[in-house]
């Protein structure tokens, strides 16, 4: 693999949702897209010590947004993949469908 | 009904407590998600969520080793207290525990164990005896929630 550092599952799951909310990508909407779409009911505090290991791996960046009523004055801070990020996820995707080929595992059979 | 409300201000000091480097920005996405659910459940159903968000978040920052040094002790001490009073709450009223002050050696041991109880449920209790009271009396919330 091309990238010396893994991603782990829950890692995986939040780069792809940060890459579906674009610009808009924080801790709540973040929440709503991983129970939207992966049916994931995560807490907010540990969706946001995910997003600390993977700044610190470099995977994302963020900043802090404007403050806002609804928020109570406070502001949200925003991430964005990283170039290292997407070469990160294109790695395991790639890793996924060269380990899963000809597998089917929903049959309980180990090849096709 | 107005535009943005407050959550219950008594579980926010709950995770306040904690000192979290994301305090500001875990607390700013509850109000959020607070107030979308003020306008499609209710205001109920939005404080019930609300204390429920409250204390996964608490387990799961505490879970995770997120606090500062200083708060990390504190909040095992809270959790470990939430749950050691819900069990012995949960025996006393199984087993009829008190009944044991009857004899010498249980008296000791549940006064012993009352008192740990004691220390250890204090840091949540009165936060949320609060709560309770703000929802049983109506006029207690009057003002304080509508900003």
């Amino acid at each position: 693999m091309a990238c010396d550092r893994l991603l782990g599952g829950f890692e995986h799951l939040l780069l792809l949702a940060i890459l579906r909310l674009e610009d808009d990508a924080y801790g709540a909407t973040v929440r709503r897209e991983l129970i939207l779409c992966a049916d994931k009911d995560v807490a907010v505090g540990a969706i946001y010590t995910g997003l600390d290991r993977l700044e610190e791996k470099s995977f994302v960046e963020s900043w802090i947004g404007e403050p806002t009523a609804k928020r109570g004055g406070r502001g949200k801070r925003l991430y964005r993949v990283t170039s290292a990020g997407r070469r990160a996820l294109a790695d395991m995707d790639r890793a996924v469908r060269q380990l899963s080929a000809g597998l089917r595992p929903e049959k309980g059979a180990a090849r096709a | 009904m107005p535009e943005n409300l407050q959550p219950p201000r008594a579980a926010s000091r709950i995770l306040s407590f904690f000192g979290s480097p994301h305090l500001p920005q875990i607390l700013g996405d509850l109000m959020e998600e607070f107030n979308d659910r003020v306008q499609t459940t209710g205001l109920s159903a939005a404080r019930r969520w609300y204390w429920r968000a409250i204390l996964r978040n608490t387990v799961a920052l505490a879970a995770r080793h997120e606090m500062a040094g200083k708060a990390r002790p504190r909040t095992l001490f809270l959790i470990s207290g939430m749950w050691f009073s819900i069990a012995l709450l949960w025996m006393w009223l199984s087993h009829g525990w008190l009944m044991g002050l009857e004899h010498q050696a249980w008296g000791v041991v549940t006064v012993v164990v009352f008192l740990v109880y004691f220390v250890l449920v204090i840091g949540w209790l009165i936060p949320l005896l609060w709560a309770l009271i703000r929802l049983v009396s109506p006029s207690l919330m009057q003002g304080k929630h509508f900003r």
